[in-house]
């Protein structure tokens, strides 16, 4: 007589179906977390591409108040508003952002915009002017401040 | 046996069924995931594509600006001549005119507008005074602005000037390149009779539209120099009485009057057949009565030609020294009686 040992057959199916299905159930909301993940993530980095993308603007022109403040217009001429976020001359940082609580002026599309920057500015030298908009896309302006 | 046998591969497919199910789940989300990510990746890259043709639109936009005029400093408006020169239709969104009288300079005019101009298309702007601000006409400088929607910039300047250049400059440049270095004062040429006699005097001078038959005749005219560089008069130089109805002309050569006793003293002509214009806008007076360039001073009353009578058409020639430079004027017409 055989000896019978182990667990009976239908228990067994049994928890072998349960680890196929909780198996199957981890790895299945692993992959949807993951792409999800994936998906969220390449959004957002294609939205912000393509919203940077879409930015054109330029400096049109400087124009001297006094030895401390300028104006400056803007243009944006591109297919999406534009918030500007920072403002350097020379490479160092103005004080616009502070001024402006974080909030920088916005531009839509196909206007101009002027705004007065406060900087130290000396006759006859040259400048450089650089916005940054709040999607970090750049645009430089030489400007050579006249005889005045 | 055989029924276990079977309820058990029945079991054991149950589960192949439900990890096949979950694999071909995964697959699923793993396929869901390419298809979006390949939508989003193309739909970006048209965005970019967009852009790129919009850049190269950008990029064709060319806007030939016509000088600035004043018009009517009563109504005070500035008109400025616009073509589009550039394949694409473009729209001026905005113009700005800066004051370049101050320093630094000062903007004085912006304003939106709304033109589209075709490929090929012109369209005249007007200004008109803003804000009580008046175009001036002396001192004025101004630049004016256009400002296109695709963020192009085309500057204009009123006076206008080329790059380098002064607008003396530029006169000089259109005058003597249109017309030549030498531009007569057609109402200052003038004749007088020369007197025969050991004074070599001569009478009044009149205006030459007429002049007197069987007398010796000596002429002047005036002229504005529009060249840049010194220039010498050359010997050459002269002015052709081509009688009308007669296959005949009389060469009516220059001469010098530079005497050092008067300014127009013909005892004293030096010979030297050469005159000199420096300074541009010189304005100088050429003499002319010499029938042969070679012959010596003082200038005799044989040198001097009359004329018979009849009508006369005139030719003005002005050579520099070595007759690398030659200026023909049709000039006038001549009656003699």
């Amino acid at each position: 007589m055989r000896k019978r040992k182990g667990i009976s057959e239908i228990i067994s199916v049994m928890i072998v179906l349960l680890i196929v299905s909780v198996t199957g159930v981890i790895l299945y909301n692993f992959s949807l977390e993951t792409t999800s993940a994936q998906q969220d993530s390449l959004k957002y980095e294609l939205d912000q591409g393509t919203a940077a993308a879409q930015e054109r603007f330029r400096i049109l022109g400087a124009i001297w108040i006094d030895q401390n403040k300028f104006d400056i217009t803007v243009l944006n001429f591109g297919m999406i508003d534009i918030r500007l976020d920072e403002i350097y001359i020379d490479g160092v940082r103005t004080d616009y952002y502070l001024i402006n609580n974080g909030v920088g002026d916005k531009i839509d599309v196909a206007s101009l915009k002027k705004m007065t920057i406060t900087s130290p500015i000396l006759k006859n030298n040259i400048y450089n002017i650089m916005i940054v908009t709040e999607r970090g896309v750049s645009s430089a302006y030489l400007w050579k401040v006249p005889e005045i | 046996m055989r029924i276990y046998g079977k309820s058990l591969r029945y079991r054991k497919a149950v589960g192949s069924i439900i990890g096949g199910t979950f694999i071909l789940l995964i697959l699923l989300s793993g396929y869901a995931f390419y298809v979006f990510s390949n939508r989003a990746i193309n739909a970006h890259q048209q965005v970019l594509s967009n852009m790129r043709e919009y850049d190269i639109d950008r990029s064709q936009e060319d806007l030939f600006r016509d000088y600035p005029i004043l018009i009517a400093p009563d109504n005070n408006t500035l008109r400025i001549d616009i073509r589009n020169n550039g394949p694409k239709t473009i729209n001026i969104m905005s113009i700005g005119i800066l004051d370049k009288t101050v320093n630094p300079f000062k903007q004085i005019f912006n304003s939106s507008y709304n033109i589209y101009l075709a490929s090929g298309d012109r369209a005249s702007v007007f200004v008109y005074n803003i804000d009580g601000y008046r175009w001036e006409t002396v001192p004025s400088s101004y630049i004016i602005q256009f400002v296109t929607s695709r963020g192009n910039v085309f500057d204009s300047e009123y006076p206008y000037t080329l790059p380098g250049y002064t607008i003396a400059d530029l006169s000089l440049e259109i005058i003597s390149r249109a017309i030549g270095y030498f531009v007569p004062k057609y109402n200052s040429f003038e004749y007088a009779i020369y007197n025969a006699s050991n004074t070599y005097t001569y009478d009044k001078w009149q205006p030459a539209w007429e002049i007197p038959k069987g007398k010796a005749l000596i002429f002047r005219l005036n002229f504005t120099y529009y060249g840049k560089n010194e220039f010498t008069i050359g010997k050459y130089t002269e002015i052709a009485f081509n009688r009308i109805g007669v296959a005949a002309n009389t060469e009516c050569f220059m001469f010098n009057n530079t005497g050092v006793y008067n300014h127009e003293q013909f005892t004293t002509y030096s010979g030297s057949k050469y005159q000199k214009v420096t300074a541009k806008y010189e304005n100088l007076t050429i003499y002319f009565g010499l029938i042969g360039y070679s012959l010596s001073p003082p200038l005799r009353l044989n040198d001097i030609r009359s004329y018979q009578e009849g009508r006369y058409s005139l030719v003005l020639g002005i050579f520099n020294s070595d007759r690398t430079y030659a200026q023909g004027i049709p000039f006038i017409a001549v009656d003699v009686n």
